[in-house]
């Protein structure tokens, strides 16, 4: 996810536009393709996705605040996503979820105020037989424990400071 | 027309004896209707004398066991070892749908194929040594073992009796999911071949048929006929939209099929559209999908490629597309409607019902891939259709607390006790079976004392349900209204927001079972006492007054909850207890003095200050300050924080 120069009003997302017919249809595509590309949707893109396609922007805005798949935020350096799904669930992923929520003082769905850490809750991140998982850039971590989540959530940090010298 | 006239020329010189070793060539050459082809089940022929494959399942819970790791093991100790290189081949599968014995490997060898479960990179180094250069099997982490001779359905293993009696997954686990070649040997295109060859000879009434048999199965859901006529009867484009979405919310059947045989699906989809005379077929893909989303398209490139889709396919004159066309996952997609909506680039509104709308019908995954299996039974059909010839069979998504976990595909009828103890193993440490939620978070709950229920239609009537992927197997540790409380609340989430009944009912819903799972203060134990009534009252009346599926699956949950679990409900409104000590809110935590060792971990979390203590020295909570988030009880490294 590349989440750089996401606050640069002077990137041109045309680009990433190019090859697709001005056709309403397209419009997810459109939607996801952005987001792929920069890591979450800008009003912006939005309004250059309605230009592309000539569609109005209520109608662009209408179809990105659906469902959960699209954020209109940008991600934090490092992306949490603790698996939800049921399999997880019932193995003890809230406690994970609370533990977090609690260290890092925000709610799922939220990113820290410095902007190094963002919460997602996941609906299933496929690692049902290592419940209960999470992801963390990526990364995989399952069987967690409370103790563990702190482990690796300190891990991040002094990389994230190291690398930041 | 031109191919009609070479149809009574050129007949197709292979035979029942001789039958037909790769459909391609044959629909490649003039004409293209050769059917008589062996009925390649396993890969297993691949391998020639002497040789060694070694295939390992990298399908998306492979790699998140660890699957890529193993994988780079063995390329690397091949690459180091000429002797071992020239003998050995390293193939990819999917994945095998058994989850909790990930990495799965498979080694075929002289003549049997054995799989070994759970091989990191130790295991693969003694199967490497004991059984790919010496000839012993390794004492544990043998699945099964399969013998290439016995013919099919002849019980050895278990574990070979499972494989033959997949319809849907047949393929899941045995080949690689992105090689054409591996499909089109294990019997891949037969049912296309056999659909452009009705489509060629104008069989209509033998296309119907077909298109019926295959798209009936879904039981309740299936389409209408009269749709269905109308659909193949209208003009214009058509499109035919392929709904790769879970058919419910802890599913990860759709998944399953889609990474481990890609092709089954694209071929489903163009058989139906050649049945219906559509021109362009759409992948509904669930956005989460991304390793089955490359797979798809490449599938959807080798197929264009090889000419059998694009303009023209094979000179027949007909036209047709395919595109992976990546969708929405909210549930609200179980609605056609919806489906539509999302594809035309509007907000998904449900209620628009009915498959057929426009130029546009949409078909389940599940059904697209039977056709597939019903086509290879093409050639001897004339009027009713083979449906004795396959058994019916239901792909599940076998979840939770089980031993086991993974996605399985049993005979219709099968009883539940038979899945969770034959297929699944058993609950998990051998604690007590509590009971069964089949469908996700729209799906009912179902007591351990009815176990024995078999698994059909019947049974999701019974529980008010109309099609599932998953069965979430609870033990006594689980408590009903806990897991009530979040199905609902993932419903609730996924409301579009249309109608009041899903959008303002889950919502108060959610926040009364949110309630009762915590201890009421003063004045609000009154209104607790009024809970249970008005749950029932609330959920039945979302059930009657919501304007789609959605909403009025919603409450099945907490129905059947109420049915066969009222008395957890009476616990946790009238006692504040929670039978299972799950809901947090009502249990009460402690610092076991002894097991403290005052490191201050949860004292440094406790988001009220309810902690105190010295460092070195035990730690105590104050019960009046506690909220009983449990977050100390998770922290802490000694086990010291216990509840009651």
């Amino acid at each position: 996810m590349a989440q750089s120069k996401t606050n640069d009003r002077s990137v041109d997302f045309s680009a990433a536009l190019q090859g697709y017919p001005r056709d309403p249809k397209y419009l997810l595509p459109v939607l996801y393709k952005l987001q792929e590309n920069y890591g979450f949707l800008s009003t912006e893109m939005l309004q250059e996705a309605a230009r592309h396609l000539g569609v109005p922007v209520g109608k662009v805005y209408s179809l990105a605040t659906f469902g959960e798949e699209f954020r209109l935020e940008p991600l934090g350096r490092c992306v949490i996503e603790v698996c939800s799904g049921a399999c997880c669930r019932i193995k003890g992923s809230g406690g994970i979820l609370s533990v977090l929520e609690a260290e890092l003082g925000i709610k799922a769905g939220q990113t820290t105020q410095n902007g190094a850490f963002t919460l997602l809750e996941a609906s299933c991140i496929d690692a049902c037989a290592l419940a209960p998982a999470m992801r963390v850039n990526g990364h995989l971590y399952g069987n967690l424990q409370g103790g563990d989540v702190l482990r690796i959530i300190k891990e991040y940090e002094l990389l994230q400071k190291s690398s930041a010298k | 027309m031109v191919w009609k006239e070479s149809l009574q020329e050129a007949a197709c010189t292979h035979s029942q004896s001789d039958p037909c070793p790769v459909v391609l060539d044959c629909l490649r050459s003039a004409e293209p209707l050769c059917e008589l082809r062996h009925n390649g089940k396993t890969p297993w022929q691949a391998a020639e004398e002497n040789q060694v494959v070694v295939r390992i399942g990298l399908g998306s819970c492979g790699i998140a066991a660890g699957a890529k790791k193993t994988y780079n093991y063995f390329k690397s100790q091949l690459a180091k070892s000429g002797e071992l290189k020239d003998r050995v081949v390293l193939k990819k599968t999917g994945c095998l749908g058994l989850c909790s014995h990930e990495v799965v490997v498979s080694v075929e060898k002289s003549d049997r194929v054995v799989f070994f479960k759970n091989v990191n990179i130790e295991r693969a180094s003694e199967i490497l040594e004991l059984y790919i250069q010496g000839d012993s099997l390794p004492e544990d982490g043998v699945l099964g073992i399969v013998r290439k001779d016995q013919e099919d359905g002849q019980k050895i293993g278990s574990l070979q009796a499972y494989l033959n009696s997949r319809v849907l997954l047949q393929n899941a686990g045995l080949i690689d999911p992105s090689s054409f070649d591996e499909y089109l040997a294990s019997g891949g295109m037969a049912a296309f071949a056999g659909a452009l060859k009705m489509q060629r000879r104008g069989e209509e009434g033998r296309m119907l048929s077909a298109i019926l048999a295959a798209m009936s199965k879904s039981g309740d859901f299936c389409i209408e006929k009269e749709r269905l006529v109308e659909f193949k009867e209208r003009s214009g484009e058509k499109t035919v939209v392929l709904r790769a979405l879970e058919q419910d919310t802890s599913s990860f059947t759709v998944r399953t099929i889609l990474e481990s045989d890609p092709y089954s699906a694209v071929e489903g989809l163009m058989v139906i559209c050649v049945l219906l005379g559509a021109s362009r077929g759409l992948v509904f893909l669930d956005p989460k999908f991304k390793n089955a989303r490359v797979l798809l398209e490449d599938a959807v490139c080798q197929l264009q490629e090889a000419g059998l889709l694009g303009e023209e396919v094979l000179g027949s004159g007909f036209s047709l597309r395919i595109e992976v066309f990546p969708g929405l996952e909210s549930a609200v997609c179980a609605e056609d409607g919806a489906v539509f909506a999302a594809v035309l680039g509007d907000r998904p509104k449900p209620g628009s019902s009915g498959k057929a709308q426009g130029g546009s019908l949409t078909c389940h995954l599940e059904d697209a891939v039977y056709a597939v299996r019903l086509g290879a039974l093409w050639p001897g059909w004339s009027e009713h259709p083979f449906k004795g010839e396959i058994p019916e069979t239901q792909v599940v998504s076998l979840l939770g607390r089980v031993e086991n976990a993974g996605c399985i595909e049993v005979p219709l009828g099968t009883s539940l006790r038979e899945i969770v103890y034959d297929y699944g193993g058993g609950v998990e440490n051998r604690k007590v079976l509590k009971a069964l939620q089949i469908g996700g978070a729209s799906g009912g709950f179902l007591p351990a004392r009815l176990i024995d229920t078999p698994l059909d239609q019947g049974l999701l009537q019974t529980l008010g349900i109309k099609r599932f992927g998953s069965i979430l197997v609870l033990d006594q540790d689980c408590c009903i209204v806990d897991q009530t409380y979040y199905s609902l609340k993932e419903m609730s989430g996924h409301s579009c927001g249309l109608c009041i009944p899903c959008r303002e009912g889950l919502f108060r819903l959610v926040e009364m079972l949110g309630s009762i799972k915590r201890a009421g203060q003063g004045p609000e134990n009154l209104k607790r006492f009024q809970i249970l009534s008005q749950l029932e009252k609330l959920a039945e009346t979302i059930r009657d007054t919501s304007r789609c599926s959605h909403g009025s699956s919603a409450v099945t949950p907490l129905l059947t909850g109420l049915t066969y679990f009222k008395d957890e409900f009476r616990a946790h409104i009238f006692e504040e207890r929670c039978p299972a000590n799950q809901c947090k809110g009502l249990l009460k935590f402690k610092i076991d003095a002894e097991l403290c060792t005052g490191c201050s971990i949860c004292r440094e979390r406790c988001p009220e200050d309810a902690i105190i203590g010295q460092s070195k020295f035990s730690h105590f909570i104050i019960e009046d300050r506690c909220t009983s988030c449990g977050i100390c009880h998770e922290v802490c490294p000694f086990g010291a924080v216990s509840f009651s």
